[in-house]
């Protein structure tokens, strides 16, 4: 490979919003790409690197939505399930005495987002195909 | 259909290409209205792909840079004729209902 110039490294940078085998499989043709494309020979095209950004990042969602969990996570998963509901729950009910007795506290508010938080999380690990758990 | 898809498998139909030879011919098509970013065009090149509609074809490394030449294939140019159709017919009638006196046909 011949040596980088300060575009090609920035671009290579900016590459890595793709996960690895995105780019094992396409780098050096959108490196090809951008070089060509830079407007002044020395930077990148105004906009081209944002752009870069928002599809890396969109093949990385893709990618995480896709995997396949491990034996470890799924295991893990069975037994946390039914605890991270029963935690929402318990804030949900704690939420509710602590709000009656004391309307108007601000700090109430961060319950809310605590059980969101735990609800999303349950159910982002919730064992797949098997009703009983939950 | 996707304007992007649309213009890249239309850049495609006349022959082979490679990543910047696509966005200059896109830009030519479009008349300068649609200039592809890299980001753009890969994402756009694997929907493609993945749909049966293009393959990668061939490599080849100009001044130490590497250039993969896309292609389309069958389903590729009977997609892009039934959309051109498809745009044509949508085209006609709007058109024709733009002359005056025809509102209504």
């Amino acid at each position: 490979m011949t040596d980088q110039s300060p575009l090609e490294r920035r671009c290579r940078r900016w590459l890595h919003f793709y996960p690895a085998s995105y780019r094992a499989e396409h780098e050096e043709e959108m490196i090809t790409v951008l070089i060509h494309g830079a407007s002044d020979g020395n930077r990148p095209k105004t906009g081209e690197l944002a752009d870069l950004a928002r599809h890396g990042l969109r093949v990385r969602l893709r990618q995480l939505a896709d995997r396949v969990p491990s034996r470890w996570e799924r295991d893990h998963a069975k037994v946390m399930f039914p605890i991270r509901i029963g935690i929402a729950l318990w804030l949900c009910l704690i939420s509710g005495l602590l709000i009656g007795y004391h309307r108007g506290e601000l700090w109430l508010v961060l319950l809310l987002p605590a059980i969101a938080a735990h609800v999303y999380i349950a159910y982002r690990i919730r064992p797949p195909g098997d009703r009983r758990v939950a | 259909m996707h304007e992007v898809s649309f213009l890249i498998l239309t850049a495609l139909a006349g022959g082979d290409q490679h990543g910047y030879g696509i966005i200059s011919d896109v830009e030519q098509i479009s008349t300068g209205r649609v200039r592809l970013k890299a980001g753009t065009l890969y994402a756009a090149l694997d929907r493609l792909a993945d749909e049966g509609l293009i393959h990668p074809d061939r490599e080849e490394v100009v001044e130490g840079r590497l250039r993969r030449y896309y292609s389309i294939t069958g389903d590729g140019r009977e997609r892009l004729g039934q959309e051109a159709e498809r745009l044509r017919a949508n085209a006609r009638v709007a058109l024709r209902r733009l002359r005056p006196g025809e509102a209504m046909s």
